[in-house]
């Protein structure tokens, strides 16, 4: 997984390409850990992201309670795999997610 | 029938996905279907990854085998088989998906989806192993391939 940075003033761009799973999970957390202060919008950008397993999930949930404390989080981009995972585990109602049109 | 024999450690995930992935590259499934069941699979062979030698010095292995098409046609029949602690992963209760953020415990989601996305489930201890059967028919109609 590749994971592209952006960041304007206090918003965060954080683009996934590849697969979050039980692998690549702990490098986006690594990423989050050192990337979070001071960030006021976090911007989770999904449109290369293939998929998504609960591994994956963890983290998003863990800088979705990070980001209540300092912010909003928002993912945009999602594929219909990914959807019916967050449909799935309830968490497409925890979290902000932005569909086009 | 198709057979695969990993070591039980995470850096196999990757040719464990390799090997789902092609064994199901000719079945009439949709590419979502496909994601349905990396997912679960991967949920199924991180937890024996993790879990069932933690007690032992070396990781043993995993034999996998996949069945498709299976007895009804458009499905597959998939199991996983260990010689680990005897564990059933699908003892564990489902979890509230209802709750508020702070207050949800994520280890259960895993289950979940095992339960939601596959249509039948197995557990059993066969000769000492651990053995797991996932059961899933195809319905949606495959993607167009280009």
């Amino acid at each position: 997984m590749n994971i592209t940075k952006k960041q304007e003033d206090q918003t965060l761009t954080l683009a996934l390409d590849g697969r979050l799973d039980s692998l690549t999970a702990p490098q986006l957390e690594a990423q989050l850990k050192d990337s979070l202060t001071g960030i006021e919008a976090l911007r989770l950008d999904f449109s290369n992201l293939e998929y998504l397993s609960s591994a994956g999930l963890r983290v998003l949930l863990s800088a979705q309670k990070t980001m209540m404390k300092q912010g909003t989080m928002a993912i945009f981009g999602t594929n219909e795999g990914i959807d019916e995972i967050l449909e799935l585990t309830g968490l497409s109602q925890v979290f902000t997610i932005e569909k086009d049109g | 029938m198709k057979h695969c024999m990993l070591e039980a450690s995470l850096a196999s995930l990757p040719a464990f996905f390799s090997f789902l992935e092609e064994s199901l590259l000719e079945e009439p499934l949709s590419r979502q279907e496909l994601q349905e069941i990396l997912t679960v699979a991967e949920e199924i062979f991180v937890n024996i990854a993790s879990y069932a030698y933690e007690l032992e010095e070396n990781p043993g292995t995993v034999d996998i085998s996949l069945e498709v098409p299976a007895q009804s046609g458009r499905s597959m029949a998939l199991t996983f088989r260990d010689s680990g602690t005897p564990f059933n992963p699908l003892a564990r209760g489902d979890v509230d998906t209802t709750l508020p953020c702070q207050e949800r415990e994520i280890g259960g989601l895993g289950i979940l989806m095992i339960k939601n996305l596959m249509d039948a489930v197995e557990y059993s201890l066969e000769d000492g192993r651990n053995t797991l059967l996932l059961e899933k028919t195809w319905r949606h109609s495959p993607d167009v391939k280009v």
